[in-house]
């Protein structure tokens, strides 16, 4: 089994025990508790959570996480970036399956083209997680997203499984989907899935003429917002013995959409023509051994292939449009090996080198070619009442070019630090902290775009100090689970990179200036009620607060003002009532007032929303499988609230999903 | 206001024109107020983000509304307004990213018409800047046009295709001069480099003069000679400052000027440079004596971070600058002919460009 799937738990099957025997110095413990024992904050959305969400992508989830701001520009094809705790999108690393997605061209990953078929779980930590054996490059963010897809399970006697699903609803939304798992012999099992997403995505609106809310109105609808995505995905996984498994994964997205523009007054039509293509493959390793009671190994590997084009035919050069094209090449490899030195003491070491290039049709582009290692030593001590783990990451770059001078090499050492204590014994209650100082590259764009790219770029810095509790405890039948946890923290970010007209007031380039501080807290509630009847209740929720204010320049008329697109309070709310007839979810996620530029005055605000959804579902077990049923209602107040300022969200929609599993 | 002074500025002012040109056609409004007792300040806002504004000032009550259109129409001026006229009894503010010419009465800024400006095949024309003569206004558009608009009658009465990406336009002896940019080439660098000239009775385009890479603002001083600033590409091709002499079709360079920004009002070029960073500077040239006559015209160590545009009040001869950092609402800073720092209005709007005086 992967190191990832040891939490590939579900948060309210509190009932079983772990099957994963960690390699790592672990002591027994329940799935459920991964959330409170971990040192660093971590979220954890199971598939049974994701189910009852009402969400259709990873972006939608993914906004039930604490401390989280997804940048979402609506509908099903808007670019959607994480941002968590301030820290800006090129610092929140995406993984899928425990290996990072890169994109070196922009360093944020758009999570839109992720969706939640398939997925076992969804997993956000702070810092870095409490593994220790694991690929170096997983240490090197302020903090790491992970979608786990399901691994196949099948019947005694079954050498077939699988789901088939149809999802249909609001703006033509049309989502077949199958996966089939074939058990090839005891030791081999595959896992074959593809899914179609496709709709047009043409949701009506108000458009606003004004902020002050007594403007003149009209009603439109969203244009160019058809979308198209396939995925195709293939996995062999071998468990070729108690002691070594290992899996290779084949994957390929293609995407071809509208992107309807911002809501421009007088001019929305203009305004919503672009088109992006995407196309992404990529196959990746992962092998792990245990050698000996002592050591155990593990490698990954990875290519990626990616290909975005993107077209705007109302550009009014001599050409008439602007079209660019750019590819990313990347090769990736991982060694990583454990030792359990003591009984509670175990120390890894992994190494990593990752090969990007990129080219572009841009006029005298560079064709950059970055060549990364990354090597992190880590220690961590565990007891039944103690967790610690430090590393330190090193990294190293090198890069050329094929025009011009390549950005200077880079190298840096990057130390973490965090512990988690039970002070009393009887008493589920942990107090835990962590310390992490970690970068994050300037990106290809930053250093080599046309015209505004800076070879001279360095880091941009990350300080991050957390302090927090948990408590998890159950209180006889009725209440099975009940998990708290609360942390505050504290971040720093510098040597922003950011672009500034810097020679005259018309020839912008990138620039390492300015300072973020972030003081926060993220406190979120997890509870489940056994109620008579066979009736069960789970509630949860989620609340952040975040104070992030640029201290770049005190003479500056935005010194200490709330940085943008960041609401002071924000959250989540989820709720289940299990019957035996049917079950029905309920999902809030809200946010507070927002700034849409660096400016805090009346005319940048952006106002606070919620967003309720319900759904109403059941199953059934026939003989050959089981069959679900989900209705939902999205977006239940038909409220066109903006997280992104002139890009409306879609007002209340509907879908409905069938989908058997056999 | 005083009728008299009124009388003496038309006679003066016909008796000038009629020295230089014949056919000046001589409108009152067009002369500046007497007194400027009321700004209008045009801010282009950020692009995508729907808040170009509209601020008034009243100089004497220290009235203000910063979002004037709005307040009087109800609805936001639209995206990244770049040029402003006053004309008559409207003022007309070009609207790139909106795609259109609002027009607006003077007296109450009530909005007269919004007039579209798209292609045959349905683009915006994304127009850029404005000049007007005889009844007429005149826009560039980044679609490689120039649209004329009947004042009276409030539409479109005419489209000629110029050079590419046109910015700047001025009107002077019958002729229509206007300054291809080809800046939207910039990714490809192949920015055009001439102006076009056009004959003001039939529409046409005559000719096109080359005058280096990537000019911008362009301006007529009472000769009829025509200024113009030359970007260059912002690598290998410097910036630089020159004048064309329509007469002879020369175009020469004015050695050791170079400017961001210029404007040309009473013969003299208020030429503004900004350095990120730096404070900007501001330097008048002299057209008539064709002599850079003011080294630094602020006088009184009053410092400008990020000039970014420059407008002069051409009864009292006031230089009015508006700062921006692209991030925060600018400022307009008001110096007297002399250089000494009169006003400052601080959060004007987001990169605040032209301005407007009233009486």
């Amino acid at each position: 089994m992967t190191t990832q799937q040891v939490f590939a738990q579900s948060t309210f099957d509190v009932s079983i025990d772990s099957l994963h025997q960690l390699p790592e110095v672990v002591v027994s413990e329940k799935h459920s508790d991964s959330e409170v024992r971990s040192t660093t904050s971590m979220q954890i959305l199971s598939e049974q959570s994701i189910e009852n969400l009402n969400a259709l992508q990873v972006s939608d989830a993914v906004k039930h996480f604490s401390g989280v701001n997804v940048k979402d520009y609506g509908g099903i094809g808007g670019l959607k970036t994480v941002s968590v705790r301030s820290l800006g999108a090129n610092h929140t690393a995406v993984g899928y399956n425990g290996i990072t997605v890169s994109d070196v061209q922009t360093g944020q990953i758009d999570i839109s083209r992720f969706s939640l078929d398939n997925v076992n779980m969804i997993s956000l930590n702070n810092g870095q997680n409490d593994q220790i054996f694991q690929p170096a490059r997983s240490f090197s963010s302020s903090s790491f997203l992970n979608i786990v897809t399901k691994v196949p399970d099948f019947d005694n006697d079954k050498d077939l499984s699988g789901k088939a699903s149809f999802k249909t609803g609001s703006f033509g939304l049309l989502n077949p989907s199958l996966v089939v798992n074939f058990r090839i012999n005891n030791k081999l099992s595959s896992a074959l899935s593809a899914e179609l997403t496709s709709a047009n995505g043409q949701y009506p609106y108000i458009l606003h003429y004004g902020t002050a809310g007594k403007d003149s109105t009209s009603l439109e609808q969203r244009q160019n917002t058809d979308v198209k995505n396939l995925r195709l995905e293939g996995v062999l996984f071998g468990n070729f013995s108690d002691s070594s498994n290992g899996n290779i994964r084949f994957y390929y997205y293609g995407s071809e959409r509208g992107l309807p523009g911002a809501t421009i007054y007088y001019n929305t039509d203009n305004f919503s023509k672009q088109r992006l293509w995407d196309k992404t493959f990529f196959t990746q390793a992962h092998y792990e051994k245990r050698i000996s009671g002592k050591w155990s190994v593990q490698g990954n590997a990875k290519y990626n292939y990616g290909y975005v084009r993107y077209l705007d035919p109302t550009f009014l050069s001599t050409e008439g449009r602007l079209e660019n094209i750019y590819k990313q090449n990347e090769l990736y490899g991982s060694f990583s090996a454990l030792y359990r030195a003591f009984e509670n003491m175990s120390f890894s070491l992994a190494t990593d080198v990752t090969h990007h290039t990129m080219s572009a049709n841009l006029r005298n582009f560079a064709n950059p070619t970055r060549l990364t290692t990354q090597s992190a030593l880590s220690a961590k001590y565990v007891n039944n009442r103690i967790l610690s783990i430090a590393s330190l990451l090193y990294t190293h770059t090198f890069e050329s070019v094929e025009i011009e001078d390549a950005a200077p090499n880079k190298s840096r050492f990057s130390p973490y630090l965090s512990l988690s204590i039970q002070p009393f014994e009887d008493f589920d209650l942990r107090i835990r902290a962590f310390y992490k100082n970690i970068f994050r590259l300037p990106t290809f764009n930053d250093l080599y775009y046309s015209i505004v790219g800076t070879r001279s770029l360095k880091p941009e810095d990350a300080n991050q100090f957390n302090l927090g509790i948990t408590y998890s405890t159950a209180f006889g039948a009725w209440l099975p689970l009940f998990k708290f946890t609360a942390d505050v923290y504290h971040n720093n970010v510098s040597n922003k990179i950011i672009a500034v007209p810097n020679k005259n007031m018309f020839e912008w380039s990138m620039i390492n200036y300015g300072e973020v501080k972030i003081d926060g807290l993220d406190v979120s509630v997890e509870s489940a009620f056994k109620l008579p009847n066979n009736w069960n209740l789970m509630l949860s929720s989620a609340y952040t607060y975040q104070k992030a204010l640029n201290i770049s320049d005190r003479q500056s008329s935005i010194y200490g003002h709330q940085i943008p697109y960041t609401p002071r309070l924000s959250g989540s709310g989820r709720a289940l009532i299990e019957m035996p007839w049917f079950n029905v979810g309920y999902s809030l996620i809200w946010s507070g007032a927002r700034y849409v530029s660096s400016q805090n005055i009346v005319e940048n605000r952006l106002d606070g929303y919620f967003d309720h959804s319900i759904s109403v579902s059941k199953s059934i077990l026939t003989k050959i499988g089981k069959l679900a049923f989900n209705i939902e209602a999205i977006n239940l107040s038909n409220n066109n609230y903006q997280i992104v300022r002139n890009y409306p969200m879609p007002g209340r929609s509907y879908r409905t999903t069938l989908s058997f599993n056999f | 206001m005083n009728k008299k002074i009124i009388l003496f500025i038309l006679l003066i002012s016909a008796f000038f024109a009629s020295c230089s040109d014949l056919e000046d056609i001589i409108d009152v409004s067009e002369l500046p107020p007497l007194q400027t007792k009321k700004l209008l300040i045009l801010s282009e806002g950020g692009m995508g983000l729907n808040n170009s504004t509209l601020a008034l000032f009243d100089l004497r009550s220290n009235f203000k509304d910063l979002d004037y259109f709005q307040t009087t129409n109800n609805r936001g001026l639209g995206d990244t307004a770049n040029d402003i006229l006053k004309y008559g009894s409207k003022i007309y503010l070009v609207i790139n990213g909106s795609s259109v010419i609002e027009i607006i009465n003077v007296e109450n800024g009530k909005s007269l018409k919004q007039i579209p400006l798209k292609t045959t095949d349905g683009k915006s024309k994304q127009p850029r800047s404005i000049a007007a003569y005889g009844g007429k206004v005149y826009i560039t558009s980044f679609d490689d046009t120039v649209t004329r608009i009947d004042t009276t009658l409030l539409s479109v009465d005419g489209n000629i295709t110029v050079g590419q990406d046109p910015e700047g336009i001025c009107i002077k002896n019958n002729k229509i001069y206007v300054a291809n940019s080809g800046g939207l080439n910039f990714m490809s660098g192949d920015y055009d480099k001439t102006v076009s000239v056009i004959n003001l009775q039939s529409f046409k385009e005559e000719k096109k003069i080359e005058v280096g890479m990537n000019p911008n603002k362009i301006y007529a001083d009472s000769e009829g000679d025509i200024y113009v600033n030359i970007r260059g590409n912002y690598t290998s091709e410097p910036a630089a400052f020159k004048k064309i002499t329509p007469s002879t079709g020369v175009v020469s360079t004015i050695e050791n000027v170079v400017a961001t920004e210029f404007v040309l009002v009473n013969d003299k070029a208020y030429i503004l440079l900004s350095e990120w960073g730096k404070p900007s500077v501001i330097k008048v040239y002299d057209c008539l004596s064709e002599k850079l006559t003011t080294e630094t015209f602020i006088s009184d160590g009053t410092v400008i971070d990020n000039g970014y545009k420059i407008n002069v009040d051409a009864f009292s001869g006031d230089v009015y600058v508006n700062t921006s950092d692209f991030i925060s609402a600018g400022s307009t800073f008001c110096f007297d002919k002399n250089g000494k720092l009169k006003f400052k209005l601080d959060k004007v709007g987001l990169n605040p460009c032209g301005i407007v005086f009233l009486n």
